[in-house]
């Protein structure tokens, strides 16, 4: 428990176990590592998770982890608002929903009730799903992207999902895996034989744009390491400026960081780069608005595009246009995907 | 305000006198009591009654964003490691008679234990009990639901002292007040912290009011307390006016030699935010 003088329960002072989860090792494991929390015994995650009315900023200030069995979807398609330059079929998995990040523009804050951090654990469950999937369809090649609605990575000190994903299916043949972070926790895995089917994925962002819109999240500089890092394990590592947020004087910001990227990084040995404008769902936007108190980052120039809201597509053209030219001088053209609007 | 629902009058007596309060008539019924900062129902025992007091009480004034509810009262337990006049904060509250659960949102840090709890409608006996480690009552499922109609999970808690062993022979009224009496300064103490964090989950400060907020605790010495009465102050202020810049601006020229000058400008400007 908290000491008496600190006013809100640190994270994972509660835990929210339904009496099914309890029997799978990741729960054990995670009950393990959180022994001084309070076990509260759940029927269904959906409970705890869909409470309505629930305060999100708070939440986030002390978070709670739900322990559930997932007993009813394992794959998702994924939405038309991700970049696939691969081809192939793009589907999610959501073994965690929720992040410890708190970033001002994430699309989670507007899909679900709650901050709390939900943990499936019956993850031979997903493992048999997406094997069978992949299976059926041999003459295909799958695109799984692993932490769609969560940091995997950031998490695995508490659980090792990524661990477990790339042992099961690291060799996989019509399937490739992506993970995604903000996190500098590339160490957790540096005892794994790099798998030539998984990329690792770092969402990174000018460091001004960091202080601003990522609170809580590592540096920039802190990001550049562990990518370095990475791909000095010989992994395959995608950089995601995505979204690419635009705010001035946003010539200045994107130049040094492009600059800071090209010192820090090999981009010979970049997988890729991933650019996207800011974009979400109206629904989604609207309520983050409300629940972040209307944060500044909403005050850009958006437009409504069918039901996304996003950036003006001129503003967005000259951005993205100057950004590349710059872009171009440090890694090949052929390695740079956009999200077009 | 914090709003408070008793059961019995055995646990009602305790809150009165210790903050004071003041009957009000014409409440049918139900006994309400009052002060500035406080409003008492005592709903008479079970799960029906309990629903209905707390209906009745937050519709005689609309709750404002920092105002909690609490139920405070006694159950009883199977386990024998329980003791007596012991206070837990209610994680979890059961409805043995439509198995629906209800969880409050555990925002605040607090010292108590924590249990589960069971509502049945009517008394129960040792042998009755289907979880050994739940403590049971006639009351929390009837409050929880009808509180959640006007407040958020994180502003509701219910607090139980344990009683009996599921045998109340022994428990006389004075025992019961006794336990509660002991019980309120912690409960009242939670509250008031919970009171202010519920302060921030309101609109939030723009950076230039922030900026404003930290000059000014620095410039007059206030304490974390001091700081988030003030934050909480301001807030309340922003859902009157879009912004409270200007206003905290004009207190940019105070000073403060002391703590007791410190705590005159605290009240000051609060008088002013609420104006």
């Amino acid at each position: 428990m908290a000491s008496s003088e600190n006013w809100k329960f640190k994270p994972f002072s509660h835990l929210y176990a339904e009496t099914e989860a309890l029997g799978y090792p990741l729960a054990e494991q995670l009950l393990r590592r959180l022994s001084g929390s309070e076990v509260i015994r759940i029927r269904h995650y959906k409970d705890v998770f869909n409470r309505p009315r629930q305060n999100f900023r708070l939440q986030k200030q002390s978070p709670k982890l739900i322990l559930a069995v997932q007993r009813e979807r394992f794959i998702y398609p994924a939405s038309d608002n991700c970049l696939n330059p691969d081809g192939g079929d793009f589907y999610y998995v959501s073994p965690m929903r929720n992040c410890l990040y708190h970033c001002d523009y994430c699309f989670l804050q507007g899909m679900h009730q709650t901050a709390n951090i939900l943990v499936f654990v019956n993850t031979e469950d997903y493992f048999s799903a997406v094997a069978g999937m992949c299976d059926r369809q041999r003459e295909k090649t799958f695109f799984i992207s692993l932490s769609y609605e969560s940091d995997m990575m950031a998490f695995e000190n508490l659980a090792p999902l990524c661990r477990l994903w790339i042992e099961r299916f690291g060799a996989w043949p019509n399937a490739r895996f992506e993970i995604r972070t903000k996190s500098t926790n590339f160490r957790a895995l540096q005892d794994i034989k790099p798998a030539d089917n998984f990329l690792l994925t770092w969402s990174v962002l000018p460091q001004p744009l960091i202080e601003r819109f990522e609170p809580n999240t590592p540096t920039l500089r802190q990001r550049l390491d562990d990518i370095a890092q990475a791909i000095h394990a010989g992994w395959n590592v995608r950089l995601a400026i995505d979204p690419l947020i635009i705010t001035d004087p946003w010539q200045m910001v994107y130049e040094e960081f492009i600059r800071q990227l090209n010192d820090k990084i090999f981009s010979e040995k970049l997988y890729d780069i991933h650019i996207g404008p800011f974009r979400m769902p109206e629904i989604y936007f609207n309520r983050l608005k409300n629940r972040r108190g209307n944060p500044q980052i909403f005050h850009a120039s958006y437009i409504k595009k069918g039901n996304i809201i996003t950036y003006d597509r001129d503003l967005w053209l000259t951005v993205y246009n100057t950004i590349l030219s710059e872009m171009k001088r440090i890694i090949p053209e052929k390695k740079i995907h956009t999200f077009l609007i | 305000m914090i709003y408070v629902i008793t059961a019995l009058a055995p646990e009602t007596r305790p809150v009165v006198e210790y903050l004071s309060l003041k009957r009000e008539d014409a409440h049918g019924r139900f006994e309400i009591y009052r002060s500035d900062e406080t409003l008492l129902i005592r709903s008479g025992a079970g799960k029906i009654l309990s629903a209905a007091a707390t209906a009745y009480l937050c519709g005689l004034r609309q709750p404002e964003p920092t105002d909690l509810i609490a139920q405070i009262g006694i159950g009883g337990t199977s386990d024998a490691k329980d003791i007596p006049g012991q206070l837990f904060l209610i994680n979890k509250i059961t409805d043995a008679a439509t198995g629906k659960d209800y969880y409050p949102d555990l925002i605040t840090a607090h010292s108590f234990k924590e249990k589960p709890l069971i509502t049945y409608e009517r008394p129960v006996q040792k042998h009755e009990s289907p979880d050994g480690h739940s403590l049971v009552d006639m009351e929390a499922a009837g409050f929880y639901p009808s509180a959640q109609i006007f407040f958020e999970p994180h502003r509701i808690s219910c607090f139980k002292i344990v009683s009996d062993y599921l045998d109340p022979q022994g428990v006389t009224p004075d025992k019961v007040s006794r336990w509660v009496a002991e019980a309120l300064p912690a409960f009242f103490d939670y509250l008031n912290r919970s009171q202010l964090i519920a302060g921030e989950a309101g609109p939030a400060l723009n950076a230039r009011e922030t900026d404003i907020l930290k000059s000014l605790c620095r410039q007059l010495h206030f304490t974390k307390t001091q700081y988030h009465c003030l934050h909480a102050a301001v807030l309340k202020y922003k859902q009157k006016y879009e912004t409270a810049e200007h206003l905290l601006k004009n207190f940019l020229g105070l000073t403060a030699a002391n703590k007791t000058e410190s705590k005159k400008r605290l009240d000051g400007i609060i008088r002013k935010l609420e104006v």
